[in-house]
């Protein structure tokens, strides 16, 4: 019998098969960002001479941009405001829509309807009009007899004004918890039921430890995506009142495209990775205490 | 049957030599400009016109707002992309050709763009590199005053006087305010109220913020009185309230302003041919405050926009369709002033002739050249200067901050800047 040709090998043969995405990735992926780090320890302002500057720029994230600094800690508050409230709200709907009602499959589809409008530009104009000082949202408000909110001009309420756009795009998430809920045995609520458990009791007790993976899942997803936020403050705000919505994206785009620091910028950009690694690896550490799946034992 | 397919064949080989040999004529040429509806309109009527003038020119327009076309046109220059003629902010020119020398033409280099009807001071002051070649032109005179809406002046009875101090400046406002609450004597934002106060400060001590040997101002009582002036138009109700301006990324587009509320905004005065007059606005225009006896005026004319030409396959014809565009009589009917007042003398008199230019536009660019300060030096309009001035404007908007505390940031922290950037 003779040997397979190294082609004929099913090894190979698959990574034949993946060969466009593998060069799909080593070109538009791992290439710019090894090129990013690269310019990282650089002063790259996008002309022809740049000189390697060691970890100046990452010095001066932390010790001489107050900017930076600032825009860090208000992503933080973005993604502490957002994540939680949008997986609340994603959790509750789901539970709402994980019944066996007529049309209720409506309703699972308009529920899912802003994920894919999505944070594009067009709805962050949107959201601009919603709630300006003389948006739809205070002319109700004034209707009723009430002073107007300054939701997008006032530097206490702006953030989160933004951070309801996130939220209302609980789509996907719902989802995710949906397909979670159905997984929970009817069993357990029964027996639950025959114990004498409440349907309050019951979540706690039953639902949520049993979501708990998905619930793993949402978080990692949703805070990857709110470190990356930056479309809505850039068009809804441009960062203001006063800063106030001014992520770090913001500021790694202003200092790439308008300062032409792109050396700089890469530094912002490979902070903000590890800040989510971190973070990340944070939330699954955690989860040792409160994931709970199905092959464990106890 | 055989023959007959070969010989058709052959037929079509021919033709298809023919046709690409057709499609090598063909050129096809890129132009990139940022304005409003009006300019799109003009400028695409031009291109329409060379084309039919030059059937081998195809031009491609890419055209849009203000918004993020500094930073498209700033990453096709560093990916060599760029187009083949593409508008840029007037006080850019050295700046670009510093980092991409190899992408852009130099004008003085060649012979098909006349340049001889270019005013040379603005030439020198705005087009030239740091080496001292021209590499761009100027698309208009743009000076800044205030646009007036004659509208509010009729509705509150409170005319806005020919000149006036700053003083003058916050009584008027008071009287028209109180003439009706619903009305304003003038809106802002962080970058008109940068600019305007840059021009009392000017006045005050004969400096911009940044002067030309890269110093920064350190009068500290002149500062504090321009920041006073500037907080005690909000507290005087002077000023729209930054709670409802601040909405308008586009001053221009200020529903205020729009519904006749607002009697004045500061900018360029090409930003004329932007503003919606359907709501039965009357637009004029006005002088900036003035102290008495001031030795500097403050009164900035600098060019609207600069043109630059790639230095690329395409230079040759590039320059011929830009010869055109800025010096050829039938051009200059077509784009009239929507551009601002055209830079180029024989154009600028063939619309004044023919009563093309906008009258107010001309009337206020005229005013302005009579008294004019000339050009702000250029660091004044970095964007990283920018990114520190305009949220400390901010911050005295809302009046987070007080003149002395904002007065002290900017002599401590904008060195630091500018040392980073010279």
């Amino acid at each position: 019998m003779r040997k397979a040709t190294l082609l004929e090998k099913r090894n190979n043969m698959g990574y034949v098969y993946i060969l466009p995405w593998i060069i799909g990735f080593l070109v538009f992926q791992l290439y710019p960002l090894l090129t990013s780090l690269s310019y990282s320890f650089t002063d790259y302002n996008m002309g022809s001479d740049f000189r390697f500057v060691g970890i100046e720029n990452y010095v001066k994230v932390f010790m001489r941009d107050r900017e930076a600094r600032a825009s860090l800690f208000t992503t933080f508050k973005y993604v502490f405001m957002s994540v939680p409230l949008k997986l609340i709200s994603a959790l509750l709907v789901a539970l709402l829509l994980n019944q066996q009602l007529k049309g209720i499959n409506f309703f699972r589809a308009v529920y899912y309807m802003p994920s894919i409008l999505g944070g594009s530009v067009a709805i962050a104009i949107l959201w601009r009009q919603l709630f300006a000082i003389d948006g739809t949202i205070n002319q109700l408000i004034t209707a009723l007899g009430f002073e107007p909110v300054g939701f997008l001009t006032d530097p206490d309420v702006a953030l989160f004004t933004i951070s309801v756009l996130s939220v209302w795009q609980f789509g996907s998430s719902m989802i995710f918890f949906l397909a979670a809920l159905k997984q929970v045995p009817k069993s357990l609520y029964e027996a639950a039921k025959v114990d004498g458990s409440g349907p309050i009791r019951n979540f706690f007790t039953i639902t949520l430890p049993l979501i708990s993976p998905m619930t793993l899942f949402n978080i990692v997803m949703q805070m990857i995506n709110a470190f990356q936020e930056y479309t809505a403050p850039a068009v809804i705000t441009n960062g203001g009142p006063l800063k106030s919505t001014q992520v770090l994206a913001m500021t790694l785009y202003n200092n790439a495209f308008s300062y032409r620091k792109m050396g700089y910028a890469s530094a912002i950009s490979w902070i903000l990775f590890v800040v989510i690694i971190l973070f990340t690896a944070l939330v699954f550490r955690s989860s040792a205490a409160w994931a709970f799946y199905n092959d464990e034992e106890g | 049957m055989k023959k007959l397919l070969s010989t058709i064949l052959a037929a079509a080989m021919v033709l298809s030599l023919f046709s690409v040999a057709l499609a090598e004529e063909t050129v096809t040429l890129r132009f990139s400009w940022w304005g409003g509806d009006s300019r799109h309109e003009a400028t695409l009527a031009a291109i329409a016109r060379y084309e039919e003038l030059n059937p081998h020119v195809k031009i491609e327009a890419e055209y849009q707002g203000y918004d993020g076309y500094n930073e498209k046109i700033l990453t096709q220059l560093s990916g060599g992309t760029q187009p083949d003629m593409f508008q840029i902010i007037g006080t850019i020119s050295a700046d670009y050709y510093a980092s991409f020398p190899d992408r852009i033409a130099r004008l003085d280099e060649q012979e098909l763009f006349d340049l001889t009807g270019f005013e040379k001071a603005f030439l020198d002051s705005f087009c030239v590199s740091n080496e001292g070649y021209i590499v761009s032109v100027p698309t208009g005179i743009n000076s800044y005053n205030f646009i007036l809406n004659k509208t509010v002046e009729e509705k509150t009875g409170v005319e806005v006087p020919d000149s006036w101090t700053w003083e003058e400046f916050i009584e008027v406002g008071k009287a028209m305010h109180e003439a009706d609450p619903n009305c304003y004597l003038i809106t802002l934002s962080d970058d008109p109220a940068n600019h305007l106060l840059r021009s009392y400060v000017r006045q005050m001590t004969g400096l911009w913020t940044i002067s030309e040997d890269n110093t920064v101002i350190t009068d500290r009582d002149a500062l504090v009185t321009a920041f006073t002036w500037l907080q005690a138009l909000y507290t005087e109700g002077v000023c729209e309230p930054v709670e409802s301006s601040r909405a308008y990324s586009e001053i221009t587009t200020n529903k205020k302003l729009l519904n006749n509320e607002v009697a004045m905004i500061y900018g360029g005065s090409s930003a004329i041919a932007n503003i919606d007059t359907s709501n039965g606005m009357q637009l004029d225009f006005a002088n900036i405050p003035m102290i008495p006896g001031a030795e500097k005026t403050g009164v900035i004319t600098q060019p609207a926009q600069c043109m630059m030409i790639s230095n690329n396959e395409n230079t040759e014809e590039t320059l011929k369709f830009a010869n055109w565009f800025f010096n050829d009589p039938e051009a200059a009917l077509i784009l009239k002033d929507s551009r601002g007042v055209p830079a180029v003398d024989s154009v600028r008199n063939l619309l004044a002739a023919e009563g093309l230019l906008n009258p107010i536009l001309a009337n206020a660019v005229s005013a302005a050249l009579e008294v004019t300060d000339g050009p702000v030096y250029v660091l004044n309009e970095n964007a990283e200067v920018y990114s520190f001035l305009f949220p400390l404007m901010e911050q005295l908007c809302y009046l987070a901050i007080t003149p002395e505390e904002a007065a002290d940031m900017l002599i401590e922290e904008l060195p630091l800047i500018v040392e980073g950037l010279v």
